[in-house]
């Protein structure tokens, strides 16, 4: 049989002009939605260029929408009971049946299907398949496969389904794996990476074009990754269908419900952007401000009605977020961004990434001092970054993509409304308002998150392999921030931001790895950072310094016998006492003491700190130390009493894991244990006295 | 007997009984400290010596919040609830001994505060208001059973719906009436208490039952009382709340005055809760409630005084008695 190959789209391999990715795999799909049954028909052509040097004879697709079939599928097995569906309905499971399977113009594929179990050999898991081809694809070649499908949504569970009338569409269609040529990533020899669907774990796949044309009922708002091409209604079927196209993304996704309120406004980069946040970027960069300004972008906002009164709040956290990310890493290159607010009860499919497309989630009164739902769209947005653009590997390293965005949602989130109050309720009041509890900074909360288990792996695993859920998403999330933020505390806030900047301009639209990471961190910092990462990226050590024990009393005259002129001299207590007194008589005279500051490495990791010890004359002297051995030890003789001991005074060690035991007060300030225990014995008594009202 | 005239009556007596408060001050504190302790404890091995004591006095990090958890391994957390549920649980004891102790003192002739009388009181009552609480926990079982009921009524109605604004203001609504149905619940359980230490009875269920009664005929003045002593309460919180903001809680001094600030407060609502029993115990007398329901006992109770010398003897304005007879 003759197989058609298309020379042609071997020309896709490079960036095509106007292009900002190699279009390794597009998509070209027709979907119509049945809202009865809520299920997806569809047709899609896939084009894929075999840009390595191999004669590629199979391919491999993800039908993620199985991981929801049954309980047997490797997500449900690995979330345990997080995802169970307790009240799962017989027409709730989903999944996702290949029909048919063609080359196109050429042979028929389908009966050669088979599922594959790649990471953990589950037989029951069906959210990956391998088909052989009856010749290879010859290196620079293209194939086009044909695919017909049905997709069952189940009820919004993890991220997709269907809720009453509101649908949220991802993960849908068959969508092939990644074919990683020899030096690829991590890749030794040519192969496959399309890894199963697991509970932890996201995406990985080429850049392409994607159009795709959506049938619903007419009364149904949609939206969906790229630009609205055109609308055709059908009056005799009361149907519409809609066109959507965009190139250099990896994925499409698309929601669709007659409830939303659908609001367009404009990124207005002009007006948005100062002439001095430019100025300070083209600094920092050693770039023209004409190559840091930003692109215009239309802003679309599919919100629940009843949520209307927090439009203003949606559009001013995109506005930031695609401001910020513009300005730090290099201007967002799309056209469109859509975001999505899932109604009541489909929370499931909110805070959640797909290109040019996210979804956030507002609680129905928000509250003025709470960053919900700010927090959620710029987290979000951040993901076109690091998901999207970089297109790291999430299943093989989570916190490339939601640790770098958290360091980044972090910062911003910080800068553009400082402290916040968690959004802790009783009814509609806020906890902390109530009880007078300070407001909190985003990076102080992603260190108390780090602290709940701050090395039980090493940072960077499979998303899979993570002692447990909570671990990976310490892990991918708030571990990741807070070394980001130390590297940075460590480097310089200007350094950090140009190894940042870098990172992300080089490695755009090339799936870049840790180790991509950690190359462009040493050339731009200039220096061998090869202990940080290889302690607290690479491996699993605890940071811990502390402050051990600390001396300081006067220094008194020697007891002893002393040869002075050929002659022994005994100083008894008496003698000293004398010589001490004639001592202190004399002018101008001053007490020496002698101090001694013990500090231990309480922790396995090794990173050099400084120590400033403060006198009670003011004067302050310090100390660097490497951290080599267990302990050092810091002896002075000065004419002042020892006040206060400080490891890491500037707290440039998020890592470390004990502030408290970083410093040491001679005098300690009593009101903190009194504040704290009157408050604690206040609650106490007032609980007390709440029960015996109610009695 | 109007609720405000109860409520000014009830007011007198305790401001009569001054010593009272105290001694249920001191138990109140030393049931506190006792949870107190160890997270005193946690806080002073983290931060006795520790320079970050003094920024965290303006407020807590939640760093050092986990920092702590983690320093303690997570001890200090893991015996946070025990250390509260046992004081909550003689906090409920206490609470029985003492409402005995105190509605003694508030029924008695000329309602002045002993030592004796109180924890003669204390004593006598305490199994007759043990009984009486396990008896109105069904009544707590029902109140909690018709919220369960209209939460899943809710769930039914709304919850598979795409639109929260209904199900937000339901909630609302089933939660004021849980509160306002655990307020009846209360009150009746008090009423009772008082009809326990009054009358000769000593069947809980009676007192119970009669106190439904006496409760619903007599709603509105029960409810009045209830009120006003909760806006009361709200105010005192109100000026706490202003005072203890208003105060610089980065000192010593300013610890101290805070410390004082917060004593003050669960004063006044130890104050607040005797009030409420000597109010209620007011209207009680004032009503001139019905003979009790129960079948005379074979062994009959000797009567108290204070049953015996119920209204004509008090001197207490009697202007509204004739309004005040039950429905
Ligand atoms: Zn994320």
């Amino acid at each position: 049989m003759m197989m058609r190959w298309f020379p042609l789209f071997a020309v896709l391999c490079l960036p095509s002009f106007g292009a900002l990715s190699r279009q390794i795999a597009s998509y070209d799909i027709k979907v119509t939605l049945d809202t009865k049954t809520h299920t997806l028909r569809g047709s899609e052509v896939m084009t894929w260029v075999n840009a390595s040097p191999d004669r590629v004879a199979t391919l491999q697709f993800h039908l993620y929408m199985n991981a929801f079939k049954n309980e047997s599928s490797t997500f449900m097995r690995e979330s345990g009971r997080r995802f169970r569906p307790d009240r799962f309905q017989k027409k709730e499971w989903g999944w996702i049946d290949v029909n048919r399977m063609q080359v196109v113009g050429g042979a028929d594929l389908t009966k050669a299907i088979r599922f594959i179990h790649p990471d953990d050999g589950n037989a029951a898991d069906q959210t990956v398949i391998e088909v052989p081809l009856p010749e290879p694809v010859p290196p620079g070649k293209s194939i086009q496969v044909a695919i017909d499908f049905t997709t069952k949504l189940p009820k919004v569970v993890a991220r997709t389904g269907y809720h009453d009338e509101y649908y949220l569409v991802g993960q849908w269609f068959p969508k092939i794996g990644v074919y990683e040529k020899a030096g690829f990533r991590y890749a030794k020899q040519g192969r496959w990476n399309c890894h199963q669907f697991h509970a932890n774990s996201e995406f990985f796949a080429d850049f392409g074009r994607y159009r795709v044309e959506v049938t619903l009922p007419a009364q149904f708002v949609v939206g969906a990754t790229g630009v609205e091409k055109l609308r055709k209604d059908d009056v005799k079927s009361g149907t519409s269908t809609y066109v959507f196209e965009q190139e250099d993304v990896i994925d499409f996704a698309w929601t669709a419900s007659p409830l939303f309120q659908r609001i367009e406004r404009k990124f207005d980069a002009e007006k948005l952007v100062s002439a001095q946040e430019l100025a300070e970027v083209s600094r920092i960069h050693g770039i023209s401000p004409a190559e840091a300004r930003l692109k215009d972008v239309r802003m679309i906002l599919l919100i629940q009605p009843e949520h209307s009164a927090t439009i203003e709040r949606h559009f001013k956290a995109l506005e930031t977020a695609i401001k910020y990310f513009g300005l730090w890493y290099g201007k967002y290159p799309y056209d469109t961004l859509t975001f999505v607010d899932p109604p009541f009860g489909a929370g499931g499919s909110g805070g959640m990434e797909y290109p040019t497309f996210i979804t956030c989630g507002t609680p129905l009164r928000p509250m003025p001092g709470e960053l919900d739902p700010e927090t959620v769209i710029i987290h979000e947005f951040g993901h076109q970054y690091w998901m999207q653009m970089a297109a790291t590997n999430e299943f093989e390293e989570p916190p490339l993509d939601e640790g770098f965005n958290t360091y980044s949602t972090t910062k911003i989130c910080d800068l553009a409304y400082g402290a916040s109050r968690l959004p802790f309720r009783a009814m509609t009041f806020n906890l902390g308002d109530i009880l007078d509890m300070p407001k909190m900074k985003a990076v102080q909360l992603d260190r108390a998150g780090y602290l709940l288990d701050p090395v039980v792996d090493d940072l960077v695993r499979n998303s899979w392999s993570y002692y447990n859920s909570l671990s990976y998403s310490l892990n991918a999330y708030v571990r990741t921030g807070v070394t980001l933020d130390t590297l940075e505390n460590i480097l310089g806030g200007d350094v950090m931001a140009r190894i940042m900047r870098t990172y992300f301009q080089t490695w755009q639209f090339n799936h870049p790895t840790m180790d991509d990471f950690i190359k462009v961190a040493n050339q731009v910092s200039g220096s061998d950072l090869s202990p940080f990462f290889s302690q607290f990226v690479r491996g699993n050590r605890l940071l811990d310094y502390m402050v051990a024990d600390v001396t300081s009393s006067k220094v008194r005259t020697p007891l002893g016998v002393f040869d002075k002129d050929g002659a022994k001299v005994t100083v008894d207590f008496k003698e000293a006492g004398k010589q001490e007194s004639s001592q202190e008589k004399g002018k101008g005279y001053k007490p020496m003491y002698e101090s001694v500051v013990n500090i231990r490495r309480e922790g396995d990791a090794i990173w050099p700190v400084e120590v400033r010890v403060g006198f009670k004359d003011g004067s302050v002297e310090r100390r660097q130390w490497d951290g080599q051995y267990r302990w050092t030890r810091f002896t002075f003789v000065k004419p002042s009493e020892l006040a206060d001991v400080e490891i890491d005074p500037e707290r440039k060690l998020l890592l470390d894991v004990n502030w408290a035991n970083n410093s040491y007060v001679m005098k300690p300030e009593s009101a903190v244990l009194s504040k704290w225990a009157s408050n604690v014995m206040f609650w106490m008594q007032n609980t007390v006295l709440w029960l015996g009202s109610v009695l | 007997m109007t609720a405000r005239k109860a409520i000014w009556l009830g007011a007198r007596t305790v401001s009569r009984a001054k010593r009272l408060i105290l001694v249920l001050w001191i138990f109140l504190t030393l049931l506190a400290a006792l949870a107190t302790t160890p997270v005193a404890a946690a806080i002073s091995k983290s931060l006795g010596h520790s320079k970050w004591a003094a920024e965290l006095i303006r407020g807590l990090d939640p760093s050092w919040i986990m920092e702590t958890y983690r320093d303690t391994h997570g001890y200090v957390l893991a015996a946070m609830p025990v250390m509260l549920g046992l004081s909550l649980l003689a906090a409920l004891l206490a609470h029985l001994l003492i409402a005995g102790g105190a509605i003694s003192v508030f029924a008695s002739q000329d309602r002045r505060y002993t030592a004796a009388l109180f924890f003669e009181g204390c004593g006598r009552y305490f199994w007759r208001f043990f009984r009486l609480l396990l008896a109105s926990s069904l009544l707590l079982g029902i109140v909690l059973g018709i919220n369960a009921g209209l939460k899943a009524l809710e769930t039914r109605l709304w919850g598979e719906g795409m639109i929260e604004t209904p199900i937000f203001y339901a909630s609302r609504v089933r939660l004021a009436l849980l509160l306002f149905l655990l307020v009846a619940a209360g009150m009746v359980a008090d009423y009772a208490k008082i009809r326990l230490v009054v009358e000769p009875g000593r069947s809980a269920i009676r007192a119970l039952l009669w106190s439904m009664r006496f409760a619903s005929r007599n709603f509105g003045r029960c409810l009045r009382i209830w009120v006003v002593l909760m806006l009361a309460g709200a105010l005192f919180y109100f000026v706490y709340d202003r005072i203890s903001r208003a105060i610089p809680q980065t000192s010593s001094p300013g610890v101290f005055l805070l410390l004082i600030a917060q004593q003050l407060y669960i004063m006044s609502r130890l104050w607040l809760r005797l009030t409420f029993w000597a109010s209620q115990t007011e209207m009680y007398f004032g009503l001139k409630p019905p003979a009790p329901a129960s079948a005379p006992e074979l062994f009959v109770w000797p009567p108290e005084p204070r049953a015996v010398l119920a209204e004509p003897a008090l001197t207490m304005p009697q202007a509204d008695e004739e309004a005040a007879g039950p429905a």
